[in-house]
């Protein structure tokens, strides 16, 4: 019970992040992706196949929040959760900077992805600008605190994430 | 390997597969009514979560707004404090315009003296293929205005001048026959002289005085006004216009006169209708 109020509590927190990204989006012009970095902290504390699971169902509530084409986001996560999947263990994921790096290769991947979506579905909008170099760092350095406040908040009682 | 084997052993391709699968099938359907319809429902939820957090981020950026504002504020001041000196005189002015123009009001009020008021009305409509013909104006029943109410312009101050006459009437609009529309037929006479004939329009700025008597003593520049015919309601010595050239028609032996209008009926944004 106390694990499904801190999944709660975690969607909540992730719903009103985006909210809060959305609106520096419109002073900055980029919008640091939430569910990208919870995505990310699923891969790194979570394994391999909740990652997929994970990734495609911020996916889909990245699309409902977004005005983007449904179903362009739960494939691009659920991408990311997969590939970056494989390398779940393999580094300290407590350590920022492997987060830091885990989140621009997220980021580089879901360029990617967004951008082959854009060429195989013509609704699928991809905006060639300065904006994309700008992004994996911006989302880095936000998804950074995102990934330490949602491990705080999904805890386990053993004291790990 | 048994499936389960398979399923267990690649279990993150598997679900990965899955997903894939679903989001294109998703990527298709984008744009399907009822996806749309559920995001729609689900914005409308999410959006009552966002709104305090977009008020609670967009505060410090109004705090730094605000005191942006402050450092244009003394400038804004001065260019404020222009303006309301500049107010004042116009205010000032428009004492003034508002006094003469009720005076005018005043006086254009006894020119017709005992015949109703003068009812001010804006002209709504007037189509470009009835230009002489009729207008709407936004004055009806619940105005005062009645069937064959003489319909009047003051584009020249020093006098009132006849147009036409109130049609039809609705609850809230009024329907002007101009006295240039061939419909129109109007009592007139000869200021000074009792000659009188009937002012029928032709389409033209130019109607006519037709049933002028031959021995009517008409001559061009005289001034025309309208006459009052029991149990018309057209009121007598309204300024129509001036007579332009007189003939003798062989064919009736009645004269008729050319007229020219003294309102500028052209040019029409507002007109007075003379109400009992």
């Amino acid at each position: 019970m106390r694990s499904f109020f801190a999944y709660i509590v975690a969607m909540v927190f992730l719903v009103l992040a985006d909210a809060v990204a959305a609106r520096l989006a419109i002073v900055t012009g980029i919008k640091p992706d939430v569910f990208l970095a919870a995505t990310v902290f699923t891969v790194l504390y979570r394994g391999h196949a909740p990652a997929v699971l994970t990734g495609f169902l911020l996916g889909l509530c990245a699309d409902l929040l977004q005005p983007t084409v449904f179903g362009a986001n739960a494939l691009r996560l659920a991408t990311v959760g997969y590939v970056l999947g494989w390398l779940h263990g393999r580094f300290n994921e407590d350590m920022p900077h492997v987060q830091a790096g885990m989140l621009v290769a997220a980021s580089c991947l879901g360029i990617l992805i967004m951008g082959l979506e854009a060429l195989a579905v013509s609704s699928v909008s991809f905006g060639y600008s300065w904006r994309v170099a700008v992004m994996p760092p911006a989302d880095a350095l936000a998804g950074v605190p995102v990934i330490v406040l949602l491990a705080q908040i999904l805890r386990r009682p053993d004291g790990t994430s | 390997m048994t499936v389960r084997e398979f399923l267990r052993v690649h279990q993150a391709t598997v679900r990965y597969l899955g997903c894939a699968s679903v989001s294109v099938g998703l990527l298709s359907v984008s744009s399907a009514e009822t996806v749309q319809a559920f995001r729609s429902i689900a914005a409308y939820f999410l959006g009552l979560t966002q709104q305090p957090v977009h008020r609670v981020v967009a505060y410090p950026s109004d705090i730094a707004g605000r005191l942006m504002a402050a450092v244009y504020a003394t400038d804004e001041n001065e260019r404020l404090r222009d303006l309301a000196k500049r107010m004042h005189v116009y205010k000032i002015r428009a004492e003034q315009l508002e006094q003469d123009h009720a005076r005018m009001r005043a006086v254009l009020g006894t020119r017709p003296t005992g015949m109703g008021r003068l009812l001010n009305a804006r002209v709504q409509r007037r189509e470009p293929h009835q230009w002489f013909n009729t207008l709407i104006i936004a004055r009806g029943k619940r105005d005062g205005i009645v069937p064959d109410a003489p319909v009047l312009t003051d584009r020249c101050m020093e006098s009132v001048q006849i147009i036409g006459r109130i049609w039809s009437v609705e609850e809230e609009t009024a329907r002007v026959l101009l006295i240039t529309d061939p419909l129109s037929g109007i009592p007139v006479g000869i200021a000074g002289k009792t000659a009188q004939g009937v002012l029928l329009g032709n389409g033209t700025p130019e109607p006519t005085i037709e049933y002028l008597l031959p021995e009517s003593d008409v001559a061009p520049g005289d001034r025309v006004v309208t006459v009052t015919l029991p149990p018309g309601i057209m009121t007598g010595n309204l300024d129509v216009g001036s007579v332009v050239s007189v003939e003798l028609s062989p064919r009736t032996g009645f004269k008729s006169a050319r007229v020219t209008l003294a309102g500028n009926i052209s040019v029409l944004d507002h007109v007075l209708v003379l109400v009992p």
